[in-house]
């Protein structure tokens, strides 16, 4: 089928090379965001500001870390009080971050950590001044790393929401010629951008071969985890001996939880200068496998470090179902990939769930 | 009920930032036990406060902290109404609650709230405790968040109450000047203690609150349970009112987690799939017992 080759994209989906992405990466720092995507440092996959597209590695697949500090950092000040005047000062910024290269599954992590910030009785005016201008333009994974899950728990490898632009390796048409990639349009703000870009106009084909490029992905996933009737099977088997199993590995580091995309928890403490002047409330990430997470007077509710563990686990892959009505392990497989001791989450499901 | 202004402008103005804090003033201050104080309070606005009996502040002495302290009087007493007051009873166990023991009456400290869901929905409407007999069971401190509901029954003079308390000595309980007072007021009194020194002048029990349900007349199906106090206390009493006969739905629980929010984001106060700082500190035993992670 002859392809219609447009030299200025109206805004639609369509088929570009990859000097495109500088194109999208240009236009969205002239619309005045720093824009973040995976650079490749020393074999790390390291979410920081692109200068250009070309420092932008496609190979890095979600990033050792997700980019969850750009709408949720580990430290940040709520508000500052001033000792002498007795005046309170909030200074909430909207930032203007766009992500370049964000992978299905911290998308949906994104759109959990929505939840918990802005989709209950009180809304979270920090979260939400970095959260309300942050175009996604999202790189559907066609290769899955060593210790992705995504397909067990829904969340990838492609994404058919909440993106500004999506982008699909579609390879060189057999085996040869330029790289070609399918990019799609979710938003206005995306249309926008796509507006003007050299490419061709989608055909049924490209998304045929999208289809099939993820279906090879899913399938290539090595690590699987049935999700059928996982909460009420995890609940059950609270006190499976496995448990006890996996506790003797663990060293309690919190590695897993410092790298989960969809980890929230935080402690909220004061900070006051040493010129006693000012004082400056802050939040800061905290994580459950910490001894002192559940301690109060008189005791710790989670005294034992099987008890810190199974809550990590049972909370991603049972509790946050009953909280949020989705589960709150996206599968991106960070935790396995930095436990010191081989702890894998998606085994331990499987083992408690009877099926390893 | 009548929404505050700050009620209304938060439900249309979903920027208005809930970590703000409301400067309170000290109005009152009485020692209550060696280690616990209560703290009458006014909003420094001049506006009044309003909460229902269970709910909790978030309690903030800048430089140091915030802790989750319940109200521990009558929402509905008009003469503090007039005043524009409220109460707080805290024991001193930590940084935050011995920076309040420093304050006088004049000072000035910070809150944000009211937070939780309170004693049973409905409370004090019909639907629970208030036509319908009312035990409440508290250990320690565990009665301050119980005192509202203790005033505002003998108020209504609905149903019967009675009241069962333990400490670790006599010397450790709440509220004990107000005993005579709940008595008269037609409340059964029933009182224990883990220990007395020698010789003491204790003429009611010695033991754990346990040892009282004996006495208790109100039986299961003729109204409801409010407990509070350490989760060991909480678990005994709960496994001998259910010997007893009494359906988990009528025994309620208040529970205690570290809170740093209040607002079901910090993620402290997780058990199973409850917040306790929202869908509690209230619970019917019916859904505490099963929750994972939470041993009553
Ligand atoms: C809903 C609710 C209502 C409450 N109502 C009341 C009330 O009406 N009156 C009242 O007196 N209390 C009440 N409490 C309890 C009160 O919130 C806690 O005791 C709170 O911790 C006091 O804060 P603090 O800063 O004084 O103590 P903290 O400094 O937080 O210390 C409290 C205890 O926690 C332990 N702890 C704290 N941090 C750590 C750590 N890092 N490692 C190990 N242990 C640690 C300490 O050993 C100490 O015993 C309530 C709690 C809840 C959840
Ligand atoms: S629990 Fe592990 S695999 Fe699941 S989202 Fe968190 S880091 Fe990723
Ligand atoms: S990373 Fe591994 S060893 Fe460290 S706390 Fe998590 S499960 Fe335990």
């Amino acid at each position: 089928m002859p392809r219609k080759v447009m030299q200025g994209l109206a805004g639609e989906d369509a088929v570009v090379e990859r000097t495109v992405f500088n194109d999208i990466v240009t236009g969205l720092q002239e619309r005045g965001y720093t824009v973040y995507g995976t650079v490749n440092e020393k074999g790390a996959g390291i979410f920081r500001p692109l200068g250009d597209a070309g420092e932008f590695s496609l190979r890095c697949t979600g990033g050792t870390m997700p980019p969850k500090d750009l709408w949720y950092p580990p430290f940040e000040t709520l508000f500052t009080y001033d000792r002498q005047t007795g005046e309170f000062h909030t200074d909430i910024e909207e930032t203007r971050h766009a992500v370049f290269g964000i992978r299905p599954c911290d998308v949906h992590a994104l759109l959990a950590l929505d939840e918990v910030f802005l989709g209950g009785e009180y809304q979270d005016p920090y979260y939400r001044a970095r959260r309300v201008d942050l175009p996604l333009i999202v790189f559907n994974c066609v290769e899955a790393g060593d210790t992705c899950f995504c397909s067990s728990m829904g969340t990838g490898p492609g994404l058919d929401h909440d993106y500004d632009l999506l982008i699909t390796d579609l390879g060189r048409s057999n085996g040869e010629g330029s790289e070609r990639f399918l990019l799609e349009v979710g938003s206005s703000r995306g249309g926008e951008l796509a507006r003007g870009l050299r490419g061709e106009a989608a055909v049924d084909e490209d998304y045929q071969v999208k289809k099939r490029r993820l279906q090879e992905t899913a399938a290539g996933e090595r690590i699987t985890l049935n999700t059928g009737d996982l909460p009420r099977l995890m609940h059950n088997g609270h006190d499976h001996p496995y448990w006890r199993e996996v506790t003797d590995k663990c060293f309690g580091c919190a590695n897993c939880t410092s790298v989960c995309p969809t980890c929230y928890c935080a402690d909220i403490f004061d900070e006051t200068d040493f010129s006693l002047r000012e004082t400056r409330r802050k939040r800061r990430w905290s994580w459950c496998f910490l001894v002192e997470f559940g301690a109060v007077h008189g005791g710790n509710f989670r005294e034992e470090r099987i008890d810190r563990l199974r809550q990590f686990m049972q909370h991603k892959l049972n509790f946050s179902m009953g909280q949020y009505g989705f589960f709150h392990c996206v599968g991106c497989g960070r935790c396995i990939v930095w436990c010191p001791a081989n702890i894998d989450i998606a085994q331990t499901g499987r083992v408690i769930r009877g099926d390893a | 009920m009548v929404k505050t202004d700050e009620e209304i402008e938060g439900a249309v103005n979903p920027t208005l930032n809930p970590f703000r804090l409301q400067p309170v003033e000290i109005v009152g201050l009485k020692q209550v036990t060696s280690d616990v104080k209560t703290y009458t309070l006014r909003l420094a606005d001049g506006s009044h406060f309003r909460f229902l009996p269970g709910q909790f502040n978030m309690v903030s002495v800048i430089g140091i902290g915030e802790a989750a302290i319940s109200m521990s009087s009558d929402p509905d007493e008009l003469e503090a109404i007039e005043r524009g007051t409220w109460q707080h009873t805290v024991r001193q166990v930590g940084n935050v609650t011995k920076a309040l023991d420093r304050l006088q009456v004049g000072d000035r400290f910070f809150i944000r709230g009211p937070y939780g869901n309170g004693w049973p929905p409905g409370y004090p409407l019909q639907r629970v405790g208030a036509s319908r007999d009312l035990a409440v069971i508290a250990g320690g401190v565990g009665l301050a968040p119980l005192r509202p509901v203790v005033c505002r029954r003998l108020a209504r003079k609905t149903g019967r109450l009675e009241i069962l308390y333990g400490a670790r000595t006599p010397e450790d309980m709440l509220f004990r000047d107000e005993f005579r007072t709940w008595a008269q007021g037609g409340a059964r009194l029933m009182l224990t203690a883990d220990k007395i020194a020698d010789g003491a002048d204790w003429p009611y029990r010695v033991g754990l609150v346990t040892a009282l349900l004996d006495e208790m007349e109100i039986l299961p199906g003729q109204g409801h349970i409010f407990v509070c106090g350490p989760e060991v206390m909480m678990k005994s009493v709960v496994r001998e009112l259910t010997e007893r006969g009494w359906p988990p739905e009528e025994v309620f629980l208040s529970l205690e987690r570290r809170m740093e929010c209040g607002q079901k984001t910090c993620g402290r106060c997780q058990v199973d799939a409850v917040y306790v700082c929202q869908d509690g500190p209230v619970f019917s035993y019916a859904v505490v017992k099963e929750l994972l992670g939470v041993d009553i």
